[in-house]
C-alpha cells in the first residue's frame, strides 16, 4: 500500500478518536525575503522562546502527534532552528520543513540531512529568474533555491517543490515541474491565494482569473498534485468532515496562538496561558469547528457539486466571515472541475 | 541472535504509539507502517536493555502464548525490522541516555 493511502487510514482513525496526529508549527514570522503575495503578517509581540517551543513539543509528543510541519516565515532565520529541530527529532517526530532555501549552503544542507526529515519543501515559482525573483523581491533567489534543491537531493532527502500559480507565473509551472522531475523531487501546485492574516486582501490581486483557472485545472499535469493528506487545506473531505483541522490537526503561531489551520485562524487559545491539552479538548472554538459537518452546511448539503468540491472552512471564514457560507471561488472551482469531469466521462 | 540486545535506530525513523498501535515512518526509505498490538508490544521492548530471549519470554507471558509461538513471532518480526534497517543488534545493553 502506498504511503499516502496508509496515512489516510491512520488519519481516519485519528479523526475518529480526535487524536492530534499532525501539527503545523510556524516558528517565526521573520523572513529574509519579501514575497509579494505572502500572507504572513508580523505583529508587535514577542515570538516564542526556545524553551517555550521545546515545552510545546513535549506537549505535542505527549498528545501522540507524529507529523510536525515546521514553517513560517523563514525557519532558517531562527538562530536556534537546529537546536529546536534536533529536539523534535529526539522526541521521534516526523519533520516536514518548509523553507525558501536562501540560507541553505553545504553546511546547512548537512545539518538538515542529519535531522533525517520526512520531507523538505521548497517554493519555486518559475525557472525564469525575472519571474521568481520578481515574486520574492530578492535578486538571485532562484539560483539560490535551485542550488538548495540540488544540495538537498544530493544528500538523498525527500524534496517537494511547491509552486503557487499566480498571474505573474501562470505559464511557468510546466518548467518547474520538469525541474522537479530532473531533481527527483515531488511537485505540488496551489492556485488559491489567500488574504493576509490580518484580513488584508492585497495578495488576491495576484490570483488567476476563472478563465485562467479553467485552463490550469484542465491540464493533466496537475491532476495528481492538488491533494496532500498531511496538510488538511490541500485535502478533499471524506465522511462528511470538511478536513482534518480540529479533528487530527492544528496550527500554532510563533506567538503561541492556537487555531485549527494556518488558513483558518480562529483564535482558540494561547500556549503561554493554557496547555495544549486544555485548548485541544476544551476550547469552545476548537470544539465548535470539530463539530462542523458538510451535511449541516445549508448550501453545501444540497449541492450537486459536492464530489468535485474542495470546500475549505478556513477560506469561507476569511472570505465570507462565516464557515457556513461557501466562498464564491470555492464554488467556482467545483463547477469547473465538475464540468471537466463531465467532459472526460461523456 | 537470542542473546543479542535490540534497539530501535531512532535516527532513521519517526514513530508514535497511538491507541496501542505503533505508527512508524521509515525516514530513510520513505515508507509508512502500522503494527498490530503483538508487534507493538515487541516494539516497546526494543530499548536496548532486553535481549531477544527476554522479549520472547515477555511476549509469551503478556499474551499467554507458548514459548515456541512467541519465539517464532519475535524472530520473524525482528528479521523484518532488520531488513527494513530499523533496528540494531548488539552484544551489550545500550547505555541509557
Ligand atoms: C508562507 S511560506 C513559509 C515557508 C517558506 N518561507 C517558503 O516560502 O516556502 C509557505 C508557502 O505559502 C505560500 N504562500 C505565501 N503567501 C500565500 C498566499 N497569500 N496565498 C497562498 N499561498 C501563499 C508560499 O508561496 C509558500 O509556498
Ligand atoms: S519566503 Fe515564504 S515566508 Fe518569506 S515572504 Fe516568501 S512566502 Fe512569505
Ligand atoms: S460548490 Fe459551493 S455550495 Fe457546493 S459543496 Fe462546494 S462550497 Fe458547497
Amino acid at each position: 500500500m502506498s504511503k499516502e493511502s496508509l496515512f489516510n487510514i491512520v488519519n481516519d482513525k485519528a479523526i475518529a478518536k480526535r487524536i492530534l496526529l499532525s501539527c503545523h508549527f510556524d516558528l517565526t514570522y521573520n523572513c529574509n525575503t519579501n514575497c509579494v503575495h505572502c500572507y504572513v503578517k508580523k505583529e508587535e509581540r514577542d515570538e516564542l522562546k526556545t524553551s517555550e517551543i521545546k515545552d510545546i513539543m513535549d506537549q505535542l509528543a505527549a498528545m501522540d502527534t507524529l507529523f510536525l510541519i515546521l514553517s513560517g516565515g523563514e525557519v532558517l532565520t531562527r538562530k536556534d532552528f537546529f537546536e529546536i529541530a534536533e529536539y523534535a527529532r529526539k522526541l521521534n517526530f516526523a519533520l516536514r520543513i518548509m523553507t525558501n532555501g536562501l540560507l541553505v549552503d553545504e553546511k546547512v544542507a548537512d545539518k538538515l540531512a542529519a535531522l533525517n526529515p520526512d520531507l523538505i519543501n521548497l517554493s519555486i515559482y518559475s525557472t525564469n529568474p525575472e519571474v521568481h525573483d520578481g515574486i520574492t523581491g530578492v535578486p538571485g533567489s532562484l539560483e539560490k533555491v535551485i542550488n538548495a534543491a540540488e544540495l538537498i537531493r544530493e544528500r538523498g532527502l525527500e524534496l517537494r517543490i511547491n509552486t503557487v500559480i499566480m498571474k505573474q507565473n501562470l505559464n511557468d509551472y510546466p518548467q518547474v515541474h520538469e525541474l522537479a522531475q530532473i531533481l527527483g523531487a515531488d511537485f505540488k501546485v496551489d492556485f488559491q491565494v489567500t488574504p493576509k492574516f490580518d484580513g488584508d486582501r492585497s495578495p488576491l490581486q495576484f490570483q488567476i482569473s476563472s478563465n485562467e483557472l479553467q485552463e490550469v485545472l484542465a491540464d493533466p499535469l496537475l491532476e495528481l498534485t492538488l491533494d496532500d493528506p498531511i496538510e488538511p487545506h490541500l485535502k478533499r473531505f471524506a465522511n462528511d468532515i470538511p478536513c482534518s483541522a480540529a479533528h487530527s490537526f492544528l496550527y500554532i503561531s510563533p506567538y503561541g496562538d492556537v487555531s485549527p489551520c494556518v488558513q483558518f485562524k480562529v483564535p482558540c487559545g494561547n500556549l503561554k496561558e493554557k496547555s495544549l491539552e486544555e485548548i485541544w479538548y476544551h476550547s469552545p472554538q476548537m470544539l465548535d469547528i470539530s463539530s462542523l459537518r458538510i451535511s449541516k452546511l445549508p448550501a453545501c448539503s444540497q449541492c450537486e457539486l459536492i464530489d468535485d468540491c474542495r470546500y475549505c472552512p478556513g477560506i469561507s471564514y476569511i472570505e465570507e466571515g462565516d464557515v457556513m457560507i461557501p466562498a464564491r471561488r470555492t464554488c467556482q472551482e467545483a463547477l469547473l472541475l465538475n464540468q471537466l469531469r463531465g467532459e472526460e466521462n461523456g | 541472535m537470542m542473546n543479542k540486545y535490540i534497539s530501535i535506530k531512532k535516527n532513521n525513523i519517526a514513530y508514535r504509539i497511538i491507541n496501542g498501535e505503533v505508527v512508524i515512518v521509515n525516514l530513510k526509505k520513505s515508507t509508512f507502517h502500522t503494527l498490530n498490538p503483538v508487534a507493538t508490544f515487541i516494539w516497546e521492548q526494543l530499548d536496548g536493555q532486553a535481549t531477544l530471549s527476554d522479549i520472547v519470554e515477555r511476549l509469551s507471558q503478556e499474551f499467554e502464548i507458548d514459548r515456541e509461538t512467541s519465539e517464532n513471532d519475535c524472530v520473524d518480526f525482528i528479521n523484518d525490522l532488520l531488513n527494513k534497517d530499523m533496528i540494531t543488534l548488539s552484544s551489550h545493553p545500550l547505555e541509557k541516555s
